[in-house]
């Protein structure tokens, strides 16, 4: 507690999740695990990468995805995150051909365009994987087992019952109890990630930020949804949604104007870095790599 | 105005108060079969054309049982209300382009649960579906007087004990008539509703001298769900509610800026549950502190987040203010929350 007589929301997240998290919440700025990014200063040796691109020709006026300005977007994407020289030799570099390659959409809510995961099997297949060795696995846990490798692929969302709906919560389906992970107990959504059949497995994290939903649904509620059109990517699936909780905290302030805090706070971001250690959490340790579109990034 | 025009058949769909599936029936056999209700006497009219859009069939039913089949993630909500059971209906169009429209209707075991569902949310542009404008005796300051809210396609309405919602998936001028069209017919010849859930009429207006309820802001629930997804107060269910609690979460403002207090008013069905209530939302505020602050005199306050908490119980009531600026003004807002809460 901050005194003798006080609590607050962080003190609810050490409750929650343990003393862990509570420590690292408590070190944060003005945002953190009580409802936003955590704003903590740099570890030393941790960093991320997390590169965002955006095409302000990528949805029409109604929303139609143009695809070949989803390719071109794909493939700037995938060549920033890795450094390689083309898009091939990206893909080539996070990917060989002995892989099956496993792509897990989110199906609900706000899901993920299937032009999207469509572009990306396209791209994989450009870049010498077999097609019969691509498949989709969002589901039970039999699905990633069946893989060697795995692309995340949410879309960026708030969620009312875990806060933040995007990449932690993306493999919810494999705990096979997506229940348990409600409210405050988010913030065990990473341990999903170091399950056996999912541990390692995750190769590249590719967010859907074409048409983020930004309120927490249950059910999609088309004014809380706006055109970014962009894509997140990263290799580091906690920084990917550190990054994506921090343009969805800024379009809720931008809305509202003035500060309209998650809830249930996001726990699961924090969490993942300091209980599970999948990634950083912390925006002063990622690299934001920005390319295209620069209107309202919000980040 | 309705533009009955262009709803070129009218069908209907007949379900019954036991949950039993909907019967088919072709277009053309357009009589009057109306949708009976458990205990609400009410009907619903759909129209099998809508403009361009279509229904095709005489949709799905879903029940408590398959509700997180047909909205994985979602159910929770409905279910955190008292959920009879969903009808659902598609309108798709000829030209894929145009989109569809897919009419969900939650038929609420009571008019307060349907009202819940929409007070959890009152944003959009205020429509007026039964055009007999506002009823003055039955509207109450501390919520807005509208029974349906449009927005980017989305209409959420609230009839008795339904709670609709009607969405297009393309808006366009030409879809959002035909939401509005629907939803017209579907609440045509239904009784007005009435006042909103009693606990509502027990907010104050005005908290302490300064602070100023926005009705905008005002949710009735049962569910910790429905709590934390509008102001979050704890991981778990500290306030033990259930759907035999009525509850108002509502919010204030000084209009000279500031952070917002926040009264919580909860009628338990008996004063056990209102102390089990109070005395494990102190154990969680107070760790520590808690037993003995449930046997301080009320109101009593303590420092808490964002300012000061103040509580106050009798009988099966309870008032919780979070956020106040002042020790006593925290003791203050919670005795008259409770002081209107008692003469309800």
């Amino acid at each position: 507690m901050s005194s003798d007589n006080e609590i607050t929301r962080r003190d609810f997240v050490r409750t929650a999740v343990g003393a862990v998290v509570g420590a690292a919440a408590l070190a944060g700025g003005a945002e953190d695990a009580a409802g936003g990014p955590d704003q903590a200063a740099a570890r030393p040796g941790r960093s991320a990468r997390v590169v965002i691109v955006r095409d302000e020709r990528v949805l029409n006026d109604t929303h139609d995805v143009d695809t070949v300005v989803l390719d071109r977007m794909l493939a700037d994407t995938v060549w920033r995150v890795t450094g390689e020289k083309t898009p091939e030799a990206a893909w080539r570099a996070l990917f060989a051909p002995a892989d099956t390659i496993g792509l897990v959409p989110t199906p609900h809510l706000n899901p993920t365009h299937p032009e999207l995961v469509d572009a990306v099997r396209r791209a994989l297949v450009g870049a010498g994987i077999p097609p019969a060795q691509i498949r989709e696995a969002q589901g039970g846990i039999e699905k990633p087992r069946a893989c060697t490798a795995l692309i995340a692929m949410p879309a960026l969302k708030a969620h009312w019952l875990t806060g933040i709906g995007t990449v932690l919560k993306n493999y919810i389906m494999y705990s096979g109890r997506p229940s348990s992970y409600h409210d405050a107990n988010n913030a065990n959504l990473g341990e999903i990630w170091l399950l056996p059949d999912v541990k390692g497995k995750t190769r590249l994290v590719l967010v859907d930020a074409l048409r983020p939903l930004c309120d927490k649904g249950p059910q999609p509620d088309p004014r809380y949804l706006w055109d970014y059109k962009g894509l997140i990517a990263s290799k580091d699936p906690v920084a990917a949604d550190a990054v994506g909780l921090q343009i969805i905290m800024a379009k809720r302030r931008a809305l509202r104007g003035e500060e309209w805090p998650l809830s249930p706070p996001p726990l699961c971001v924090s969490a993942a870095d300091e209980k599970f250690g999948l990634g950083t959490s912390r925006m002063s340790e990622i690299t934001l790599d920005r390319a295209g579109w620069p209107r309202d990034i919000l980040v | 105005m309705i533009r009955l025009a262009t709803i070129s058949l009218l069908a209907v769909c007949p379900h019954s108060a036991d949950g039993l599936s909907l019967s088919p029936q072709t277009p053309s056999a357009a009589a009057p079969l109306m949708a009976r209700q458990p205990g609400t006497g009410s009907s619903v009219t759909l129209p099998t054309q809508a403009g361009a859009w279509v229904r095709p069939d005489q949709g799905r039913r879903i029940t408590e049982e398959t509700i997180f089949d047909y909205m994985d993630g979602a159910g929770e909500l409905y279910l955190a209300y008292r959920f009879d059971h969903l009808d659902v209906y598609l309108y798709p169009a000829p030209t894929p382009s145009l989109g569809e429209i897919r009419v969900e209707l939650y038929w609420m075991r009571s008019t307060d649960d349907a009202f819940g569902l929409l007070s959890v949310d009152w944003g959009g542009d205020a429509i007026d579906l039964q055009e007999r404008g506002v009823i003055r005796q039955d509207a109450v300051p501390a919520v807005p007087p509208h029974h349906a809210l449009y927005g980017g396609g989305l209409l959420r309405f609230c009839s008795g004990h339904l709670y609709g919602r009607v969405m297009a998936s393309r808006e366009s001028p030409a879809s959002r008539e035909q939401v509005l069209a629907i939803a017209r017919s579907i609440v045509k010849g239904r009784p007005a509703n009435g006042r909103p859930p009693a606990v509502l009429s027990t907010l104050p207006g005005r908290l302490g001298e300064r602070f100023v309820l926005r009705p905008d802001r005002t949710c009735f629930f049962r569910s910790h769900y429905v709590l934390n997804s509008v102001h979050y107060v704890a991981p778990d269910d500290i306030l033990g509610l259930n759907p035999t609690v009525d509850a108002v979460v509502g919010e204030y403002r000084a209009p000279q800026g500031g952070g917002p207090v926040r009264l919580i008013a909860i009628a338990y069905h008996t004063p056990d549950a209102a102390a089990a209530g109070l005395a494990a939302f102190l154990k969680s505020y107070l760790p520590g502190g808690g037993t003995q602050a449930a046997g301080r005199p009320v109101p009593s306050a303590a420092r808490g987040e964002g300012g000061w908490f103040g509580w106050a119980a009798q009988d099966r009531h309870l008032a919780i203010v979070l956020g106040a600026p002042r020790e006593e003004e925290a003791k203050a807002m919670a005795g008259a929350a409770l002081a209107a809460l008692i003469r309800q």
